[in-house]
């Protein structure tokens, strides 16, 4: 019988009972271009947020994201949000996720660093709901109207919806009626009825989920690309073709209007061949009509089909066309590169920063079996990055662009920092490309940022050490030297250069440069350098701690080998005097 | 006493001679050294050899 009542139980279908939201409205951001979906605000960083079209579908991505780089980003809902959701990728470092809530509460998530063993599924998934907490009528509404992400290494966002219940707008109108007898001339004003009590809203049920229906079904580079109603609407259509016009035209994957403000590298190189002559339009054409062929299809690995000449011609008329793009080539080209295409440098801060951590060997646990041995902690090699020309370009292009806007005199501390990690982007030996005059701008930022070592951050201060090469708590110590010490101080001034200079010498730090400094000194000068000794300013006390790490390295490497040779050298000959 | 001297000059510049590789990895050391550390080694460098010289008789 029992069987029976169960059988029947699960024949007869029964209702669902999860509730749905009425009026609910699903928003959804691809972040493919910087046009953001209305009701979202996304400000604050170190760097805006801006839209990062490299690496696409990489970090758990689909197509083009948003790149965050550092310091606090703050993403803001115009409703009151019940459910959030993306993700986010490549985060190197510990990051947290700041909620705030409605109820003018708020929430902070922590989270790790991300592993960087496979890039495809280095990101995590972010959710955050209370779709069913705020259905509860006793509770206090847990909307969501912003959420913060804190985070200190360039990490990508993608993939951002947001839900919220659509208020719908009720007028209520009053009416007048009024009745007039003409025979009587009398007029009788009807007063107006009372009001009746509203009925209470009831939301229309919620429309079934309708799949999107697929309309367009492209081939694009062999893949097959279906695109919806919504996709038509909002333009995602004509953009992909433009994207895919333009990438066989020129190389580059871009849209009518990312070409047109010079988005695509070919036209930079193209026009830097005319910086220095720009005399009549003519004479440029035709050099732009030879040097075209030879760019484009040669130096572009991202070149999938090299265009015909024909084609090249046509877009130089366009240029001819356009007197303002020659205008801004007038200027320095560089800077039109935009900041859309740097590269993401992870591989080296996340090994330094994650240590192997490997447990002693059973071996040793039956020597001392009531021992715990500590996790040892290995920090593996540092992986040496190369960068492609093209790459080399994109940064160096990106690092020009922000100097040209600077006045190092008048920078403020933000400012020098931003330059210096645009520098630490590309590594100061990569810097050989720019100009002389650039890389004293640079020098001179690198100067400043030691000499406000005070007013720095600690994050700020691990920008400057990035670039000098040594620790962060040895900039203070170098900031000190500088003050009394020459060859410190002609150290610092030079670094940029030296480093250039020696581009091709491995891990090359400060600490090279100031012993490159001190043997030019010791060679002009060979006894001023042991007679220049001021006694009374040595403290024996603190011998060693006005050395930065990297330079107590590099002496040690020397000092211990000299002792030991002596050593040697000295028990052979107690040993040879022995034997007589 | 000329002579004491001048045999003392040579017997020094022999036995700094004899100390050519030392003195150099002392000297390529304070190059490295920077603020105290290099002045101590530079000093004490000079020190030691100018008593090793001076005691050189002595220690004969």
């Amino acid at each position: 019988m029992l069987r029976l009542f169960l059988a029947l139980f699960l024949l007869i279908p029964t209702p669902v009972f999860a509730e749905e939201v009425p009026g609910e409205v699903t928003v959804n951001e691809d972040f493919s271009d910087s046009t953001y979906q209305s009701g979202l605000t996304i400000s604050g960083g170190n760097q805006a947020a801006y839209i990062y079209t490299n690496e696409q579908d990489r970090y758990g991505t689909t197509g083009a994201s948003l790149a965050i780089t550092s310091g606090t980003y703050l993403f803001e809902f115009a409703e009151d949000v019940y459910e959030v959701g993306f993700i986010v990728g490549a985060v190197n470092n510990a990051w947290s996720i700041k909620w705030y809530y409605a109820d003018g509460t708020d929430e902070t998530v922590s989270k790790n660093a991300q592993n960087n063993g496979n890039l495809e599924t280095m990101y995590e998934t972010i959710y955050k709901s209370y779709t069913d907490y705020n259905a509860v009528a006793e509770n206090t509404d847990k909307f969501i109207t912003k959420f913060e992400i804190i985070l200190t290494d360039i990490s990508v966002l993608d993939t951002l919806y947001w839900q919220y219940v659509e208020i719908p707008v009720t007028t209520t109108t009053s009416s007048t009626t009024t009745t007039s007898t003409t025979t009587t001339t009398t007029t009788t004003t009807v007063p107006p009825k009372p009001e009746p009590e509203p009925e209470p809203y009831i939301p229309p049920p919620p429309p079934p989920p309708t799949p999107e229906e697929i309309i367009v079904d492209i081939v694009v580079e062999g893949v097959d690309k279906t695109y919806t109603q919504a996709d038509v609407n909002d333009g995602t259509i004509e953009r992909d073709q433009e994207r895919i016009d333009n990438e066989s035209e020129f190389g580059c994957f871009m849209t009518n209007a990312q070409i047109e403000r010079g988005d695509c590298l070919i036209i930079i190189e193209k026009v830097e061949v005319f910086e220095d002559d720009i005399i009549e339009e003519e004479v440029i054409v035709e050099e732009i009509e030879e040097d075209v062929e030879v760019i484009i299809p040669e130096n572009d690995v991202v070149v999938l089909d090299p265009p015909k000449k024909e084609v090249i011609e046509d877009e130089v008329v366009e240029f001819e066309e356009l007197p303002i793009e020659f205008e801004i080539i007038e200027f320095d080209l560089e800077d039109i590169v935009p900041k859309d295409v740097v590269e993401i440098p992870i591989p080296v801060e996340v090994i330094k920063n994650e240590p192997v951590k490997e447990d002693i060997p059973e071996v040793l646990e039956e020597d001392t079996p009531d021992t715990t041995l500590p996790l040892v902690e290995i920090e593996p090699e540092r992986e040496e990055i190369v960068f492609t020309e093209e790459e080399v370009a994109v940064e160096v292009a990106e690092v020009v662009e922000i100097i040209e806007d600077i006045v190092v005199e008048e920078a403020t501390v933000e400012e020098v920092v931003e330059v210096l990690e645009e520098v630490n982007d590309i590594g100061v030996q990569n810097l050989s490309s720019v100009t002389e005059e650039t890389q004293e701008i640079i020098q001179e930022v690198v100067e400043e940022a030691i000499a406000d070592v005070a007013e720095l951050t600690e994050e700020q201060v691990e920008v400057v050490a990035e670039v000098l090469q040594v620790e962060t708590e040895d900039v203070a110590i170098i900031a000190e030297s500088i003050k009394d010490d020459e060859v410190i101080a002609e150290a610092v001034e030079e670094y940029v250069e030296r480093a250039v200079q020696n581009a091709d010498v491995e891990n090359y730090t400060l600490a090279d440069v100031v012993t490159e400094v001190q043997f030019e000194t010791f060679i002009d000068n060979p006894i001023q350098t042991f007679i220049d000794i001021d006694i009374q300013e040595i403290n024996f006390s603190d011998i060693g701690n006005d050395m930065t790490t990297d330079q107590k390295e590099k002496a040690q490497e020397v000092v211990v080998p000299v002792i030991l040779t002596r050593i040697a050298t000295m028990a052979a000959f107690v040993y040879r005097r022995g034997n007589v | 006493m000329f002579k004491k001297l001048g045999n003392w000059i040579i017997d020094a510049i022999k036995e700094t001679l004899n100390l050519s590789w030392t003195l150099v990895g002392l000297v390529i050391a304070t190059l490295t050294l920077t603020g105290s550390a290099q002045q101590v080694t530079g000093l004490a460098t000079i020190i030691t050899l100018v008593i090793w010289l001076i005691t050189l008789g002595w220690r004969k």
